[in-house]
């Protein structure tokens, strides 16, 4: 639950470290992340990648470890997240109850309520009680260690096996680069099957929560999964062992006591394993980099700002409105779109809808081009706006003028084509002075 | 998809200002709807620390729970609002008698004379309102929970009934501010950006060219227009809300009145800067003409009203849990087919709405050349010759209807014809419509080098295979196959609880959170450092 918040459960802060395996490699990442800390990256933050595959510069940013707020922070586009104290007392109660607070009990009251859990023989093993600086990579290291051991023991049905693991930590190859990872709690159930649990603490009401959080759960559950099994490819055990669900723990209705919820996820993780394997190489798409490229430079405070804008520029973006909820550059991207006119500013839909047209500018002239006037790629599509465009201009001028629909200070059809383009050299003059300074 | 809504947004995002998406409003604005803002405990499903609210949009009124947890002065803040919330609606039920139903099958039935109108600043308001507050009230005053007024129970009943309605498409009883908006404006930022009701009015404020200073300082001001709690707020609160609950505990008054003043002060700039966009929105909506279909749809909601009128004239109205099978598949074709004909009300109402389907290709528009309406023929099923009047249009564009296809006259929904013949000559297009039928014996025609517009456009009209006591097959349960990994059979919903026997097999987890004591002596010690996590919001 704690990473439901986006707030640690353990003290590592519920993030999972990246050690990418070759030292080639490793400077290579090193000499990506230049002057900016060193940052995370989570099952969530992988889960967000399979939604929006297409954007490089999330995925140098998360192979190479940055720190993304740290990074908008650079760029003049800090994003304003926090967490409220509230959400976090209450998250962590509820996790305390179910765990410490109640050695467990609480938490093997609900899995037993849906589940055949044998809660009588529970073993429990926390692994956050491995040797080792707390917070520390070797720590971490230890943990993942330890964690295969009892994988392996549960997997062969060992009678001294632990049947609850809190604190795991599982190592997950994403595009090369090994990360750490740490879902809240795996199971062992009766009928020999591995189950990853989690927990949160958004409430489940009348069996019914709401449904993007469960979605953003699924998708993380998702990732832990496929972690899961290929943990258990790598001990040689057969990884049909791991359940394709993950079973959710949170409160019921307007309580602190918990109910819990099997979640699918066959689909959803055979998605992202598609997505996955289809993703480039993270070292490739770096060697595609100019030669020394760091997104934090080694540079004068003042000119901080100025130097990565311009590295960022380097790294394609593909910027959509959704990134705005689940990604700390995407206020800088956002600018970067608008500066450029990019269609997909005003939503994802018009980005597929439109590929194409390069600008908005763009759309408004296709829809005042006399049609067929056009014929490269987007010839249909310029059609569609011409008739888009013509239908406009027929249901304004049959709307009443006391409806007010036409914009007081232009007519329609050409005058306000003319205001478009005036509108699209003020922003091309605009970026040739940004590339210039 | 139409291309037209992106069209207008591409517009609005290189003018710098919104631009409109209708030319008529087509939800029922009433004199002084009630607004609504409030603003929920992070962390909690329904723990309200503060209600801004009435009709007035300079006077609000603030009622504040400093410590939302403790369920006494969390009852007190929910109380005080659900006692203003019922003055304003029971007067909406007064009912009288009146005969209804078509000729030769009427009979008389209370109906209400008017429906209450809430509105909200946006959808998670709205939500929170009706399935998260008004579901944990739902059930008070029922087996071993907290007792509570009878106003509040009463508020349970009516929040219910607002939340269910509020799915209806088309209805003006409970609305969200950036929804309402978001049918009637279109902005160059996405729809997901236009749920933030300060960035939305300022696009329609915004002076055409002025840049997007305004709108973004709009943006960064982060006010809390909703439950959605404002991480920085909540910060500044901690402390007076944890101050507040030790001096509950410890009994001692003028430290709970100072902090309570504390979160008041906190609290109130950022409600009344929600409840006066709220108003805002309102009144920028009233003077948009009302589009024709307005008044039916409202008819409809004070129908439906009255239906929850006469349940409140026996006693409080319960609500089930979940739907049991029939009736969530006939609310479902309810709510499909309400869709289906607001999409065409609101095209036959408004050109611009119209403009979607032209944009198509669903309409044939263009000037009349001439109305031949002394031609008769014999139509399909008929034995006799009928009056079929012939309209011949100069179709503006290459038309992409077929011949064959049947339209409506995009003036008057009343008159349907086909498409007769579609010829191509040295002007342009020609399009013969046959008009059969709704023309009033040839009253009813466009005039002759009018420009003007039929399209081909009508419900689907079928009626559910299924009779009505029968269950369709996309609601049946299979008990053998449990339903996403739970065995539902044997819980109430399989057995299909009706709402005048609400079972509350557990109670306790009806009364909403509350700490238990040695959880306020003895938080858990935060581990590990709050979001950290970069790219993380949930």
């Amino acid at each position: 639950m704690a990473r439901a918040e986006g707030r640690g459960g353990a003290p590592s802060g519920g993030m999972a470290a990246m050690a990418p395996r070759g030292s080639a490699e490793t400077s290579l990442l090193t000499q990506v992340r230049g002057t900016l800390p060193g940052g995370r990256a989570n099952a969530r933050t992988v889960a967000a990648l399979t939604e929006n595959p297409g954007c490089t510069r999330r995925r140098v940013i998360d192979s190479a470890g940055i720190r993304a707020d740290q990074l908008a922070k650079r760029t003049g586009h800090p994003t304003v997240r926090g967490q409220s104290p509230f959400a976090i007392a209450s998250g962590t109660m509820f996790e305390w109850r179910l765990k410490e607070g109640t050695r467990y009990e609480l938490l093997f009251e609900a899995l037993k309520e849906r589940f055949a859990f044998d809660a009588a023989n529970s073993r429990v093993l926390d692994i956050n009680r491995a040797p080792g600086k707390v917070g520390s990579e070797a720590w971490l290291i230890e943990r993942a260690r330890q964690t295969d051991v009892a994988l392996a023991a549960m997997a062969r049905g060992d009678s001294g096996a632990p049947n609850l693991v809190d604190h795991p930590v599982l190592m997950f190859d994403l595009a090369g680069v090994r990360m750490y990872l740490e879902p809240d709690a795996l199971a062992f159930r009766i009928e020999d099957r591995l189950e990853v649990v989690e927990v949160k603490s958004y409430p489940v009401i009348d069996d019914q929560a709401d449904p993007s959080k469960v979605a953003s759960t699924a998708g993380q559950a998702a990732v832990y999964v496929l972690a899961l099994r290929s943990a258990m490819e790598r001990l040689g055990v057969n990884p049909d062992l791991v359940a394709w669900s993950a079973i959710l723990i949170a409160p019921r209705n307007f309580s602190r006591q918990p109910t819990a919820h099997r979640i699918p996820l066959r689909k959803k993780a055979s998605a992202i394993s598609r997505v996955l394997a289809s993703l480039p190489s993270t070292i490739k798409v770096l060697a595609t980099l100019p030669k020394g490229f760091t997104l934090g430079p080694d540079v004068d405070p003042k000119r901080l700002t100025e130097s990565t804008v311009q590295a960022l520029g380097a790294i394609q973006a593909l910027y959509v409105p959704e990134c705005l909820a689940s990604c700390d550059l995407a206020q800088f991207c956002r600018a970067e779109a608008i500066l450029r006119d990019d269609v997909g500013r005003i939503g994802r839909l018009a980005r597929d809808t439109l590929a194409g047209v390069a600008s908005l500018s763009d759309v408004m002239r296709l829809a005042r081009e006399p049609a067929g006037s056009g014929n490269g790629p987007s010839s249909d599509i310029a059609e569609a706006l011409c008739a888009a465009g013509g239908a406009l201009d027929r249901a304004r001028s049959a709307a009443p003028a006391s409806c007010g629909v036409n914009p007081a200070e232009e007519g329609r059809g050409r005058s306000r084509d003319g205001a478009g383009r005036k509108a699209a050299g003020r922003r091309t003059s605009d970026r040739a002075r940004s590339t210039r300074r | 998809m139409s291309l037209l809504p992106i069209l207008l947004a591409a517009e609005a995002a290189v003018h710098q200002q919104a631009v409109r998406r209708t030319a008529y409003r087509h939800r029922a604005i009433r004199d002084e709807p009630f607004v609504v803002v409030v603003y929920n405990l992070a962390g909690e499903a329904a723990a309200p620390l503060a209600f801004l609210y009435g009709t007035d949009p300079d006077a609000g009124k603030l009622v504040v729970a400093p410590e939302p947890r403790n369920r006494e002065v969390r009852f007190a803040c929910i109380n005080a609002f659900c006692a203003d919330l019922v003055d304003y609606i029971h007067p909406f039920l007064e009912t009288r008698e009146q005969l209804v139903g078509n000729l030769g099958h009427q009979y008389p039935l209370e109906v209400a004379l008017d429906a209450p109108q809430i509105v909200v600043p946006n959808r998670a308001t709205r939500d929170y309102l009706g399935t998260r507050l008004g579901r944990s009230l739902r059930y008070l005053g029922l087996g071993k929970t907290h007792p509570v007024p009878e106003a509040t129970q009463w508020a349970g009943a009516h929040l219910s009934w607002l939340a269910e309605h509020a799915r209806m498409p088309g209805q003006s009883v409970f609305l969200a501010a950036t929804e309402l908006l978001g049918r009637h404006f279109v902005t160059g930022q996405s729809s997901l950006e236009d749920e933030n009701l300060a960035t939305l009015l300022a696009w329609i404020r915004n002076e055409q060219g002025s840049g997007l200073g305004a709108i973004r300082r709009a943006e960064d001001q982060r006010i809390a227009f909703g439950p959605v709690p404002d991480p920085g707020l909540d910060q500044r609160l901690e402390s007076h809300v944890q101050a507040f609950g030790r001096a509950v505990r410890a009994g001692d008054e003028k430290t709970q009145a100072e902090h309570r003043r504390a979160v008041e002060d906190l609290v109130r700039e950022p409600l009344a800067v929600a409840y006066r966009a709220t108003h805002e929105a309102l009144d920028l909506m009233r003077p948009i003409p009302e589009a024709a279909s307005v008044d039916k749809r409202w008819e409809a909601d004070v129908r439906e009203w009255g239906a929850h009128a006469r349940r409140c004239s026996r006693q409080i109205p319960r609500f089930s849990r979940r739907h049991e099978a029939l009736r969530a598949a006939r609310m479902l074709e309810l709510w499909s087919r309400a869709q289906e004909d607001l999409e065409i009300e609101e095209a036959f109402d408004d050109p611009l709405v119209m403009a979607e389907f032209d944009a198509e290709g669903r309409c044939v528009s263009g000037s009349v050349l001439e109305v031949d309406d002394e031609n008769y023929e014999i139509k399909p099923g008929n034995k006799r010759r009928s009056q079929v009047p012939l309209v011949r249009l100069l179709a503006s564009t290459a038309p992409e209807l077929l011949e064959g296809d049947e339209t409506r006259w995009t003036r008057d929904r009343r008159l349907g014809g086909a498409i007769r013949r579609i010829t191509q000559t040295r002007r342009g297009w020609e399009v013969e419509i046959a008009i059969l039928d709704g023309h009033n014996r040839g009253e009813r025609l466009p005039a002759e080098r009018e420009t003007t517009a039929f399209v081909a456009l009508s419900t689907f009209g079928g009626r559910s295979p299924d009779g009505p006591d029968e269950v369709p097959w996309t609601h049946r349960l299979r008990r053998d196959e449990p339903l996403g990994g739970d065995d539902l059979s044997g819980t109430e919903e399989a057995a299909g609880v009706g709402d005048a026997e609400v079972v509350l097999a557990d109670t306790e987890d009806e009364i909403g959170p509350d700490l238990a004591p040695e959880e306020v002596v003895a938080p858990p010690g935060v581990v590990g450092r709050p979001d950290e996590i970069p790219g993380v919001l949930l």
